[in-house]
């Protein structure tokens, strides 16, 4: 026998679950949702105008600013940038790697160097550039702090030989590209320090110094500082270079080169 | 009901974000830096490349805001003009290949400072020249002058110019010589006049006259009428002169010409045989040659006329000076010793020796604006060649193949000569350049023409 408190109470139920799923079907979630908008138009300052010495301004319909002969060009930052992206959300910070033993089960391999990683224990001297070193099978490293790890592998002669010879192979098609302006271009020897990214990428290029410069020589200097830049923006990444050998001393994380403009 | 209903949409929530929550990478230890910023401890490598050809590059038309008609012609058809005459500067000088308006794929206004690198990677150039005409409101026009790297993405040169729409070629050479600086590494020579003597006639009825023109061969013009015979014009360095040899009556003698007010005056009034004018770097002097009593020297005198000053007295012919760029020196052609030959000598004089020591002669030397090199004529086996040597002698190179090369003048680079070849068989003269390298081309004139004397770069 139903009891009327019986009846009450199952109509509450049911008007109330008919309230939630009401609810939750009418649920304005899509509110929440910010409406998609076109990006701000980049805002483009028209530089100061120039007179027939130079200056440089921007192609735009403003008027031109006043302006005096011989004044310095102004720099790119004139041109107000696009307004910048929302900020990502934090990503959550990586952890420190632990140890075999507090760890139940490895992570899956991402690339070279952490499969180099988990070859712990098994260090041996010397590398070569084969395949198991590519592969993965080189020496072990070890843990540095707590948020990276160093390699224990050492650069052997024959390691900087194939390193030295893979670079070269990768690069030179760039350099042989150049355009050599004069005879006397060829005296300059332009130091440069290039950094690369574990992927061989180009992290950096920066020309630290000049040698064999001269009088007659010194109006091509501008050109060979060109010709390093366009050697590395154009034959970067380079591929191959074992990931072992990338931060250790004498790796290929940071290079030096010296660079003859010659034909 | 509140708390049922957070419960409901968390739980929702949570089914809708799974596959995302399911996607996001869990964060690994990446290597980190460990100290090394580069150092003694780098890894060296010797790298030695390039080539000894023409620089690929790109120029586009130079696209406008907006087509509007100015004296110089529609902005529109003034963009066309500007880049072919920036392809027409650079392919010249024989160091770029260019891939012109006519072949480079059109480019709008708003890409000038933005370039599409990606889209012209398929032309395999270096360089890419994006530039824009617009008309302003006070008449003038504004030309933009940008130039790219296509390899490593850079912008390398960003200039522009305003200008009267009258002065609008002197804008593309204005551009042109800011690429072929850059990129070259030697100075400009583009933005810049040649004077010379234009000659028709026969033989022996010849009409030569003062000509000025853009190094280019635009805009030429007639200085004189023909009625006197002209030779060896010099500009002064301002290039408001220009000091010549005329004759009056059948007598040579030296001549400055005005070139805003067309008319000459004369500069030494002496009976004596005066020739080979030149102006001093600082414009306050000009060397000639004077003969008299049998014997040739160099003498100067102040731009404005006076007393000339004596500044060789050896027996024999010693003419053709022209002073080293900072005016501490002269360069002059003598044979003194029996044959003619180049000799260096002090500006006052003081000094002198010999630097040329080669077979044949060496005549009408030209000492560069550099400052590194002296061209000259060298004669010998019947031909007349073009060549350049150090002012300390040695380090000779013969420019130019052909029989009947002279009277070298440098362009205000230092790198590129101008000199008059006459035909083989009739003789007839015509100016040609060539770089240091060994192109040489051509200079279209409209009668013959020789004596070139290249002027400096225009302010």
């Amino acid at each position: 026998m139903i009891e009327r408190r019986d009846i009450t109470g199952l109509s509450v139920a049911i008007l109330g679950h008919a309230g939630l799923i009401a609810a939750i079907y009418f649920w304005p979630w899509h509110e929440k949702e910010k409406p998609l908008t076109p990006p701000e138009p980049i805002q483009v300052t028209l530089a100061d105008d120039v007179g027939l010495v130079s200056a440089a301004p921007d192609p735009s319909d403003q008027p031109p600013a006043e302006a005096t002969q011989g004044e310095d060009v102004p720099d790119d930052t004139d041109i107000a940038p696009p307004e910048s992206a929302p900020e990502p959300k934090e990503q959550p910070k990586p952890t420190p790697p632990r140890t075999n033993s507090e760890t139940s089960k490895p992570p899956p391999p991402a690339n070279r160097n952490q499969q180099a990683q988990q070859n712990r224990g098994n260090p041996r001297p010397g590398l070569n550039l084969d395949d198991s070193t590519l592969r993965g099978n080189g020496p072990a490293r070890e843990k540095t702090d707590g948020q990276g790890t160093k390699s224990q592998a050492t650069m052997t002669g024959d390691a900087l030989m194939n390193i030295t010879t893979a670079i070269k192979r990768q690069v030179q098609p760039c350099a042989d590209r150049q355009v050599v302006p004069a005879p006397e271009a060829s005296q300059i020897i332009a130091v440069v320090q290039l950094k690369l990214r574990p992927d061989g990428a180009l992290d950096s290029v920066r020309i630290v110094d000049h040698k064999g410069v001269n009088e007659s020589n010194q109006r091509y200097v501008a050109r060979v500082d060109d010709a390093v830049e366009a050697i590395f923006a154009a034959c970067t990444p380079i591929r191959g270079l074992p990931a072992e050998l990338y931060d250790v001393p004498r790796g290929w994380r940071s290079l030096k080169f010296n660079y003859r403009l010659t034909n | 009901m509140r708390k049922v209903l957070a419960i409901a949409t968390a739980a929702v929530l949570m089914i809708s974000a799974g596959p995302a929550l399911a996607q996001t990478p869990t964060p690994t230890p990446t290597p980190t830096p460990t100290g090394q910023d580069g150092g003694d401890d780098d890894l060296v490598i010797d790298l030695e490349g390039g080539r000894s050809s023409a620089l690929p590059i790109i120029i586009p038309v130079m696209p406008t805001n907006a087509v509007t008609g100015t004296p110089a012609g529609s902005t529109d058809a003034l963009g066309r003009q500007l880049s072919a005459i920036i392809d027409d500067d650079l392919r010249n000088t024989g160091l770029f290949k260019t891939v012109g308006p006519n072949a480079a794929r059109p480019i709008g206004y708003a890409e000038v400072n933005a370039p599409d690198y990606g889209s012209w990677d398929a032309y395999a150039s270096q360089a890419l020249v994006q530039g824009y005409v617009r008309a302003n409101g006070n008449g003038t026009l504004t030309i933009g002058c940008y130039v790219y790297d296509v390899a490593s993405r850079r912008q390398l040169i960003r200039e522009g110019f305003v200008v009267q729409p009258s002065e609008w070629r002197r804008a593309a050479h204005k551009c042109a010589d800011a690429i072929y600086t850059r990129l070259t590494g030697d100075g400009p020579y583009f933005d810049s006049q040649i004077v010379y003597v234009s000659e028709t006639g026969p033989k022996n009825r010849r009409i030569k006259r003062l000509a000025i023109m853009d190094q280019d061969g635009a805009n030429h013009r007639f200085l004189t009428n023909g009625q006197r015979i002209v030779l060896t014009p010099r500009f002064s360095p301002d290039q408001r002169q220009i000091v010549y040899m005329g004759y009056e009556n059948k007598r040579p003698a030296i001549y400055v010409h005005d070139i805003a007010a067309r008319t000459s005056r004369l500069l030494v009034p002496d009976v004596n045989l005066n020739f080979a004018p030149r102006f001093s770097p600082d414009g306050r002097w000009i060397l000639f040659s004077m003969a008299k009593a049998g014997n040739t020297d160099l003498y100067r005198i102040a731009a404005g006329g006076g007393a000339a000053q004596q500044l060789t007295t050896s027996p024999g012919i010693d003419t053709g000076g022209s002073y080293s760029p900072d005016g501490s020196k002269i360069v002059f052609e003598s044979d003194r010793g029996g044959t003619q030959q180049l000799y260096v000598m002090d500006g006052n004089g003081g000094n002198q020796h010999r630097i040329s020591f080669g077979g044949g002669r060496y005549a009408t030397p030209s000492w560069s604006p550099r400052g590194d090199l002296i061209a000259y004529t060298r004669t010998g086996g019947g031909a007349f060649r073009i060549g350049v040597m150090s002012p300390a002698g040695g380090g000779e190179r013969t420019l130019t193949e052909s029989w009947g090369d002279e009277g070298p003048s440098w362009a205000p680079n230092g790198r590129v000569l101008m000199f008059f070849r006459a035909a083989s068989g009739s003789g007839r003269p015509d100016l040609w350049s060539v770089d240091l390298s060994g192109h040489s081309r051509r200079i279209p004139t409209p009668l013959d023409g020789s004596d070139p004397s290249w002027g400096p770069i225009r302010p």
